[in-house]
């Protein structure tokens, strides 16, 4: 079981990760390459450990956590004795190899290096290292300290002691790991919401519902906390789409493999691109500019926006999850996941 | 317990009061799924790829 870890890369994800293992009693050294961020990070820990603390799910003073929190102006110094390294860098595999390169001259042979990664394959990722076996996927939801997910993912030439360090450390910090035993685009999670996401989107473009009736559905009839097309506005997907798709176009190149889906993912996905593109040239990208599917009173600023109720009885549910129930059968046929009955 | 790694990945990650697998098993068979995917496709055939039962789902339904 790993002792001491490595976070490089000390943004949302990486400080919020940081403020779980510290909580759990894990040192941890802290690099990033952008030194600015470092001071909000752990300003931002603090604050989210005082709010834990008032609620009392905290056994220990936030002082004492704090002190867990080793920030580091090299990554040599900052490497030295860690037995696990969990990357959550800017997701550009240019920027996540070359971090890698460097990492792997300071690491002992036996250091798990692990990448939060939500959406490059593992199998490319780890191509770079000299011991690939050493190398998974790590991917944690946002935020960390409440999500209890955590997707531990294999990659062709991760070992199954890395996967199962990893999936014994998650549930070590009080988390509910599920292993990904194939390295398939998007991973679990992501994967079978995108495929919701996509449907969802197909449908309002062929005029066979209005979004507003998609999302009263899936608030009022499967009771989520919010629909498809509200979220979207909510985490500006629309600008996030957009602006991966050469990361994407990328993936296709060096590693079709990871798409089991044949054709039919990849024609839905063009399909909805194009509305994609549609609106992120239109500035319709959700909160930021005010403006998404939904108005907002001004850019930047969140009401939930009103979805009428009794739109939900237009919409036959099985429309929009038969995709979905379709893709997690095919997952399980492919063994990427698992469904224990 | 039902143990299914998609429906928890949807309850814990995507904060889903049930999983699809806890609404399919209660609300769907396999074969409404399967005329679902049927009528889409007849709806969209430029997505009939997209719309294919996976043979997991046909052998469901049978």
């Amino acid at each position: 079981m790993p002792e001491r870890i490595l976070m490089i890369g000390f943004g949302t994800m990486g400080s919020g990760i940081t403020e779980v293992f510290a909580m759990n009693g894990f040192e941890v050294n802290v690099y990033d390459m952008y030194r600015d961020v470092i001071p909000k990070s752990l300003e931002g820990i603090r604050w989210s450990l005082n709010k834990l603390r008032e609620k009392g799910s905290l056994h220990e003073d936030v002082d004492t956590i704090m002190r867990r929190i080793h920030v580091f102006d090299s990554l040599s110094n900052a490497a030295k004795d860690v037995d696990l390294v969990i990357e959550a860098v800017f997701e550009d595999p240019k920027v996540k190899h070359q971090v890698y390169r460097e990492l792997e001259g300071y690491v002992r042979r036996n250091t798990i290096i692990a990448s939060n990664t939500s959406g490059i394959p593992i199998t490319y990722l780890q191509s770079v290292l000299q011991y690939k076996d050493r190398f998974a996927g790590f991917h944690w939801f946002n935020p960390p300290v409440l999500m209890r997910l955590v997707e531990v993912i294999k990659g062709k030439d991760t070992s199954d002691e890395t996967a199962n360090v990893l999936m014994d450390l998650a549930r070590r910090v009080g988390k509910e790991p599920i292993l990904v035993r194939r390295d398939v685009r998007g991973f679990i999670a992501n994967r079978v919401f995108g495929v919701l996401s996509t449907q969802a989107f197909i449908l309002y473009m062929r005029g066979i519902y209005d979004y507003r009736a998609i999302d009263s559905a899936l608030i009022y009839k499967l009771g989520l906390p919010m629909g498809v097309f509200a979220l979207t506005d909510f985490t500006g997907g629309i600008k996030l789409s957009y602006e991966s798709r050469n990361l994407f176009e990328e993936i296709d190149r060096v590693a079709p493999e990871t798409e089991p889906s044949k054709g039919g993912l990849a024609k839905a996905r063009a399909v909805v691109f194009s509305l994609i593109e549609k609106m992120y040239k239109e500035g319709r990208i959700g909160i930021r500019t005010g403006k998404g599917f939904y108005e907002y009173p001004e850019p930047g600023k969140w009401v939930r926006p009103d979805i009428p109720r009794e739109l939900a009885d237009r919409v036959n549910l099985l429309d929009l999850l038969a995709p979905m129930v379709n893709e997690s059968l095919r997952m399980e046929r492919l063994g990427i996941c698992t469904r224990m009955i | 317990m039902h143990q299914d790694d998609i429906d928890k990945a949807l309850k814990l990650g995507y904060n889903w009061p049930r999983g699809l697998f806890e609404v399919y098993g209660r609300d769907f068979t396999a074969k409404d799924v399967v005329s679902t995917l049927r009528r889409m496709s007849d709806l969209m055939p430029d997505l009939r790829e997209f719309y294919e039962p996976d043979p997991a789902l046909l052998n469901e339904a049978r």
